[in-house]
């Protein structure tokens, strides 16, 4: 039983009539099972947002199905639909997506609050994740004094506090400095094998990927390739260089 | 200049949603204006007077001349704030225009083409709904001053209100356009991206607020009769300031007292909607008081109004009055009965049923103990017992019985707690008097007094001193004609529509009759007229202040809306329902909506109660009618903005998912 599988997905932008329709994903199949960190790569344009954002709920595919523990949540209406994102996903996004109002803390803790959780389950929660994230000591600041890497710690926290079924992670380290990017991706390589959290994570740093179980290459909406690490973090790095100037796009002239 | 004006017309559909309020509070304002001027201008009034009674005639000219002068200061307020908010709200989008390459200039002049369409659209439309409007009007009118107001355009009425308003919009447009300086580029561009600091606010300012405000109402409260005036002046200041401090720092004193308290703020959606309402309570804390000192005061007033308009019998004094009309023979008309004959026709005629007809012969004799100092001598007017108890028995009075010797006098005027039965010694303080009638004298024991009169009548003439029959019997035989005074009293069906028929009697009595014949009717139809031209008049005016107050918090609320929509967008994505998003949006919009009216409402509580002690009326029961009335609109037009916010909440947050 995998948390995450998809069949035969597909995406397509405009209508056909009008002649410009694209093919963001086509017929692609992906399935994760528990406790796996999956990388998905590929150049720009290549469909891995779309798909981060269809298995993320927040898009509708045109055909093909989403499985989540089994279950389609394309066929919710929306309002059942929000409650399973905040119940089952846990989503780290490149800018952040921290609300200003709130501070750090308040931040963390919002699932939680929404879906109507005792205040001293929430602090014991909180107290327990921060230390994993090493964010302790900004939990009052407002979101604006903190740096950027603490601003996606305070991000993967609030991914986390739910015990979702799965991370999904769009290019968490987009936003960040190499040493903020470390750090940021320990973080989730702890959450990953201390607590067993399953991670989905679109990116297009070679480096960030080099923390993955797994990477799956796609280009043009398709599946490209797969490999899996083997053996230490600074093998996987060069396989993956290798594997990327294979796919082009872009991706040879970063070498 | 073509592609400037094309540019403009774009951007204005594009922000639509933020001129659309600006756009309809501009068109009632140019409405209101021209149905008013249409009024003051009509060429019926220029000829004949607006109603039979001069105070009412002048009385509703000036109340509207007043009215015209309050709109355009008013106007100059609100469109000047109006436009300084949309101006800032545009920074980033003139940074980005200079750093294309637009000069300072050419960006006003963009910006100049942009607001005149607005102004020329707002004053085009402001005039036909004024005209369409105006007729309606006129059909109030009508039936309140009782005169009939063909439908007419005034054309000066037009030229004016064109004039006037499309240079107050330029001018106010031009002046503030000036504002824009020549900031940094980079300043501009960052103007919406500066993060908000959290609201700060001082204990001491918060509670010197809350303090404020109840010393006010303390005040306003206890302070009775004359010294309601001398404590107005301290008291409206005291509540204003207090006011100022409630909304700037006691809000935001109480939002932090909550969010410190994790049971209530960790529950659910407040956590959201309170963080995001401090903010915005801040940034709009200052409209909010004004919106508060605006809303009390129209309050007031109108409830004012609207309490004298229903308690106008007691405020004129005709509640009290037995008959509805009354006319009173003497003299030279002492043997004219044909004349009451023929009032009692022309009620028929107007179709009245005359339910008691009253006749009492009184006889004017001397009291010789009340002498002034000049030494004339009072006459008073002496009933006969079975009259007394006659008349008194029909308004369901005490009757009384007075014995050979005896006289009780009745003191016209109620007066609270001698209202029943026989008193003594309160108006009428002697032991016996002497009555001479045409130089006879006797002196009779005064039983007592009774309070209240039993006949309509007018002035002094109301004193009565009342005989026992015997008595009366024989000073009647003494009487002379010239002594001799006959009360009619008429009680019809429906005297508040006998106004018309009333007048026509008042004509056919003629000269001879002035001051001896009443209806209770005229008197209480002016009155109503007055304050009916008042009221309708205040509530045109509290509804344009109304509507102006209730658009200058939204357009702070929709000049936020992006970060919301930002904020909103987020939130959906980690997985909130739309309830939960509507909930959130309406607790935040319902108290910036709601504080306002709450604080204006029980101000004016306090002004009405503090006017009740200076009036000795109760004004407060009727207050809460027209407050009842307010209440309705203030929740349709939350409702209204309500619906518009979530939907552009729904379309920003749908955006920025793509």
């Amino acid at each position: 039983m995998y948390v995450l599988e998809t069949k035969g997905l597909s995406k397509i932008y405009g209508s056909k009539k009008k002649g410009l329709a694209v093919k963001a994903l086509d017929n692609f199949n992906i399935a994760v099972k528990e406790g796996e960190f999956v990388g998905v790569m590929g150049p720009s344009g290549s469909g891995k947002t779309t798909l981060l954002n269809i298995l993320a709920t927040i898009d509708s595919p045109s055909s093909g199905e989403v499985l989540i523990n089994g279950k389609n949540p394309h066929k919710m209406d929306s309002d059942k639909l929000a409650l399973f994102r905040r119940k089952n996903l846990g989503f780290i996004f490149q800018d952040f997506n921290l609300l200003d109002t709130l501070s750090v803390k308040e931040n963390i803790v919002l699932p939680l609050v929404l879906d109507g959780v005792k205040v001293n389950e929430i602090e014991e929660r909180v107290t327990e994740l921060v230390q994993v994230l090493n964010i302790e000591n900004i939990l009052h600041k407002r979101t604006y004094e903190i740096s950027g890497g603490q601003q996606q710690r305070t991000a993967c926290a609030r991914a986390l506090i739910n015990n979702p079924s799965i991370i999904l992670a769009d290019e968490p380290t987009g936003n960040l400095d190499s040493k903020a990017s470390n750090d940021l991706m320990e973080a989730l390589e702890r959450i990953n094998k201390q607590r067993g959290a399953t991670i989905v994570m679109v990116t297009h740093d070679a480096f960030a990927a080099s923390f993955c179980d797994r990477i799956v290459m796609i280009k043009d909406g398709k599946f490209f390739t797969e490999i899996v690490k083997s053996s230490k973090r600074q093998v996987f790095f060069k396989e993956i260089l290798d594997a990327l100037s294979l796919i082009g796009g872009g991706y040879g002239e970063t070498i | 200049m073509v592609k400037l004006y094309n540019i403009a017309i774009k951007n204005l559909k594009g922000n639509l949603y933020r001129y659309i309020m600006y756009y309809l509070s501009n068109v009632f304002t140019v409405a209101v204006f021209y149905i008013f001027s249409n009024f003051i201008f009509h060429p019926k009034l220029k000829n004949e007077s607006l109603a039979p009674s001069a105070v009412v005639h002048m009385g509703a000219i000036n109340g509207i001349i007043i009215c015209l002068v309050i709109i355009v200061i008013f106007s100059i307020l609100f469109i000047s704030y109006a436009t300084s908010i949309f101006l800032k709200s545009r920074g980033k989008e003139f940074g980005l225009l200079s750093l294309l390459g637009m000069t300072n200039s050419q960006i006003r002049k963009y910006v100049l083409v942009e607001s005149t369409i607005i102004s020329v659209l707002s004053i085009v439309t402001g005039l036909l709904t004024g005209i369409l409007f105006s007729k309606l009007f006129f059909m109030a009118m009508e039936v309140f001053m009782d005169i009939s107001l063909p439908f007419n355009i005034s054309l000066e009425a037009l030229a004016l209100t064109v004039v006037l308003f499309f240079l107050l919009l330029e001018i106010i447009n031009i002046v503030s356009l000036l504002q824009i300086r020549n900031k940094e580029i980079v300043e501009q561009l960052k103007t919406q991206k500066i993060p908000k600091e959290v609201p700060k606010f001082s204990t001491f300012k918060s509670l010197l607020g809350v303090g404020l405000l109840i010393m006010g109402y303390v005040v306003a409260w206890i302070v009775d009769d004359a010294l309601v005036i001398y404590a107005m002046m301290p008291v409206v200041f005291i509540v204003t300031v207090g006011t100022y401090f409630v909304f700037t720092q006691f809000s935001i004193l109480l939002i932090n007292k909550f969010t410190k308290n994790k049971k209530t703020f960790y529950d659910r959606t407040n956590l959201v909607a309170f963080s995001q309402m401090r903010f915005k309570l801040k940034d709009i804390a200052k409209v909010l008081f004004l919106a508060s000192i605006l809303g009390a005061i129209t309050f007031t007033a109108t409830e004012t109004i609207f309490s004298f308009f229903t308690e106008i019998p007691n405020v004129i004094g005709i509640s009290n009055m037995p008959q509805d009309i009354a006319i009173i023979q003497e003299g030279e008309n002492l043997n004219d009965n044909l004349s009451i004959v023929k009032a009692m026709d022309i009620l028929k005629d107007y179709g009245f049923v005359v339910e008691e007809y009253q006749r009492v012969k009184l006889i004017r004799v001397i009291n010789e103990k009340e002498e002034y100092e000049d030494g004339h001598v009072s006459d008073i007017l002496a009933i006969s017992n079975l009259d007394y108890n006659k008349l008194a028995s029909y308004i369901g009075k005490e009757t009384v019985e007075v014995d050979e010797g005896e006289v009780i006098y009745n003191y016209p005027l109620r007066t609270p707690y001698y209202d029943e039965g026989i008193v003594k010694n309160i108006e009428f303080p002697y032991e016996v008097v002497t009555l001479n009638i045409n130089g006879e004298t006797g002196d009779f024991t005064v039983k007592g007094e009774v309070h209240g009169s039993v006949t309509t009548l007018l002035n002094r003439r109301s004193d009565l001193i009342i005989l026992n029959d015997a008595d009366y019997n024989r000073i009647s035989k003494k009487a002379e004609e010239k002594d001799l005074v006959i009360f009619n009293g008429i009680n019809i069906d429906r005297w508040k529509r006998a106004y018309q028929a009333s007048l026509k009697i008042q004509d056919m009595l003629g000269e001879r009759y002035q001051e001896m014949f009443f209806s209770k009717t005229i008197p209480y139809r002016e009155m109503k007229n007055f304050y009916g031209v008042a009221l309708f008049i205040g509530f045109f005016v509290a509804f344009l202040f109304f509507i102006a107050s209730g658009s200058i918090i939204y357009f702070k609320l929709f000049n936020e809306i992006k970060q919301d929509g930002i904020e909103y967008n987020i939130l959906k994505k980690i997985g909130i329902t739309k309830k939960e998003m509507k909930g959130m949006i309406t607790k935040q919009i319902a108290a910036i909506f709601f504080l306002p009216f709450i604080v204006s409402t029980i101000h004016s509580l306090f002004a009405l109660k503090s006017l009740s002690n200076l009036l000795d009326t109760k004004l407060i029961a009727n207050g809460f009618i027209v407050m009842a009335g307010y209440f309705i609109c203030q929740g349709i037009y939350f409702l209204i903005i309500r619906k518009i916010y979530i939907n552009k909440i729904e379309d920003l947050s749908e955006i920025a998912t793509e």
